[in-house]
């Protein structure tokens, strides 16, 4: 499929899923007041439930899941390798890191952008160290084995920065980091983390052409005449902006990065630049759809969307790396 | 007119010396074979050459700057270079992976598409290569043969003044080891100036108007063919003898165990 009607389809199947997503909810509304509802009409308690409660869940859900999409598509053309995610590579377990600490040590309450400063500052360090030890060099083996051990190294720092921490917390907070949410979202939690997607995704496709010319090797991309330093410089700065911002608004999603850009990339002929938009759709109509089944699914407290990303996920990641041809190189 | 050169030019990587005060030149329209056992610094020298590795002491030159002070994008345009290791680590088609050798004329670009020129390139460059049937094909589908075509043509389809090849045979059925070193020697008839690297003796002999024989990173020889690649170089350098029918042989066997 050529690349303009494919990202239509995405974004279609996206406007399609976030409009279900508003339609479905405990309060008993009808489809013609939703309608009207999303179009400013309908009577104000639809009005607020529909643009308070759940379009900034959905957008949320959206935003979210199109963060980790774009952000696993790049990760996974600057490392040259089809298993990388910011979930699989503990980048998210260190943005959260980062994000507790000053959550639970009180910094957060100086200013609202601390939060997620703190949550990218993590994914940057973890980006920074996956490229130092790995970066393409490596085998796929080695990259990820060092990404689940940052993973589970960040996971033990998070619980043990709640342990240690001055403020009161709960255990469901740190379900919540490390599990991952989008209930009770508002416009404001969207409005922090914006800024920091639209550079992150500004960032991500700069990078697509020389993550494009990197698909033939460093030495290679290099006598083509890409600007490597560049390309390093903003895919992992756009993927730590991208998925640092995702999980300071929901915590710790995980696959939704590794499974879109895997279902989209025959789509967009492998084309590892012309993937980042395409996984960003995908992963975010994804997400919202997952957030969907949450909230329609029988438990009480309500399951965590991060416990669902990973139940669909993690089989599509083992099926994936089973059936990678080349894999180890 | 000199294309690109190297001048008294050294590297060192950790203790061992990979180059040796290197000096050549490569002119445009020539064909150079650069010939040395494995370790001599061959890649080494090609990859100097074109600002890939850094020197540590003397100077490369490109189209008459140095290398490194070359922005990108203009030394994608001066030199084409196909490595050793030919990856693609994504399952592209073989059409797109050609079409990568265009990245410094606008192909890499954010939203680019090929025109009508690039596609006729790539096309052409395809033919070259004789891979024009894989076009269609996805690069993890072919043979290791197959996608060392498919890369050749890749370094073959953009017009660079300087085309450098890193054992292009490497991998090549007989009959497209032959012909792979004939269509670069033809380049050099277009104009270009065409260094290839290589471990064929005899095929270095006859396509090449010059060799260079390398050995523990020093230039050990430089001249036609029949210069170069005299007795002594053969015997000192290689452990080799001509055996007068356009062939070699080793000059002490291998001990029978």
């Amino acid at each position: 499929m050529s690349r303009t009607p494919l990202i239509l389809a995405l974004g279609l199947a996206g406007l399609l899923a976030l409009f279900i997503a508003v339609l479905t909810g405990s309060a008993p509304i009808t489809l013609g007041e939703t309608l009207a509802a999303v179009l400013g009409g309908a009577s104000e308690p639809v009005r607020l439930i529909i643009w308070e409660i759940r379009l900034p869940r959905a957008l949320t859900a959206f935003l979210v899941g199109a963060s980790l999409g774009a952000s696993g598509a790049v990760l996974q053309g600057l490392l040259r390798n089809p298993l990388a995610d910011p979930g699989v590579l503990g980048v998210s377990a260190m943005s959260a890191l980062g994000a507790v600490i000053v959550i639970y040590f009180g910094f957060a309450s100086l200013h609202p952008l601390i939060t997620p400063v703190a949550a990218i500052l993590g994914a940057v360090v973890s980006v920074a160290v996956l490229y130092a030890l790995g970066g393409g060099r490596v085998g796929v083996t080695q990259l990820i084995l060092v990404g689940v051990g940052l993973s589970s190294f960040a996971g033990a720092l998070t619980a043990l920065a709640m342990n240690l921490a001055p403020n009161p917390f709960s255990l469901s907070d740190l379900v919540n980091w490390l599990l991952g949410s989008v209930a009770n979202r508002s416009w404001i939690d969207i409005g922090f983390a914006a800024p920091f997607w639209i550079v992150g995704g500004a960032l991500a496709l700069l990078a697509a052409p020389g993550l494009r010319a990197l698909s033939l090797g460093e030495d290679a991309a290099l006598s083509l005449g890409a600007d490597l330093k560049r390309t390093r410089l903003f895919a992992v700065l756009g993927a730590a902006l991208l998925t640092g911002a995702a999980v300071a608004v929901a915590g710790v999603i995980g696959f939704v990065g590794i499974v879109a850009p895997h279902l989209v990339r025959p789509l967009v002929r492998h084309d590892p630049g012309d993937l980042i938009i395409p996984s960003a759709l995908a992963a975010g109509a994804m997400l919202v759809l997952a957030d969907i089944a949450v909230r329609l699914a029988p438990f009480s407290p309500e399951l965590k969307i991060g416990v669902a990303a990973a139940l669909v996920g993690a089989p599509a990641f083992v099926w994936i790396a089973a059936t990678t041809r080349g894999f180890g190189r | 007119m000199s294309v690109a050169s190297l001048t008294n030019a050294s590297i060192r990587l950790g203790e061992r010396t990979a180059l040796d005060r290197v000096s050549f030149a490569i002119s445009s329209g020539e064909t150079i074979a650069m010939v040395g056992p494995n370790g001599a610094g061959k890649s080494t020298a090609l990859r100097a050459l074109i600002g890939l590795a850094a020197l540590d002491a003397g100077e490369a030159r490109l189209a008459g700057s140095h290398p490194s002070a070359l922005k990108p994008s203009q030394r994608g345009r001066l030199a084409s270079y196909l490595p050793q290791e030919r990856i693609s680590a994504w399952s592209i088609s073989a059409r797109d992976l050609v079409a990568l050798g265009l990245f410094a004329w606008g192909v890499g670009r954010v939203f680019a598409r090929l025109d009508d020129d690039h596609r006729g390139a790539v096309a052409h460059a395809l033919a070259k290569a004789d891979a024009a049937h894989l076009a269609d094909r996805p690069v993890h589908a072919l043979s290791g043969g197959e996608q060392a075509r498919v890369h050749l043509a890749r370094a073959l389809v953009a017009p660079t003044p300087l085309l450098v090849a890193d054992e292009p045979a490497a991998s090549l059925d007989l009959r497209h080891q032959l012909e792979t070193m004939q269509v670069l020697a033809r380049e050099a008839q277009t104009g270009r100036a065409v260094l290839i690297a290589t471990h064929d003796l005899a095929a270095a002999a006859r396509w090449a108007d010059r060799i260079l024989v390398l050995d523990g990173g020093m230039l050990i020889a430089d001249g036609p063919p029949g210069v170069a690649l005299s007795e002594d170089v053969l015997a000192r350098v290689f452990g080799l003898a001509a055996d007068g029918r356009g062939g070699y042989a080793a000059l002490e066997p291998y001990p029978k165990t």
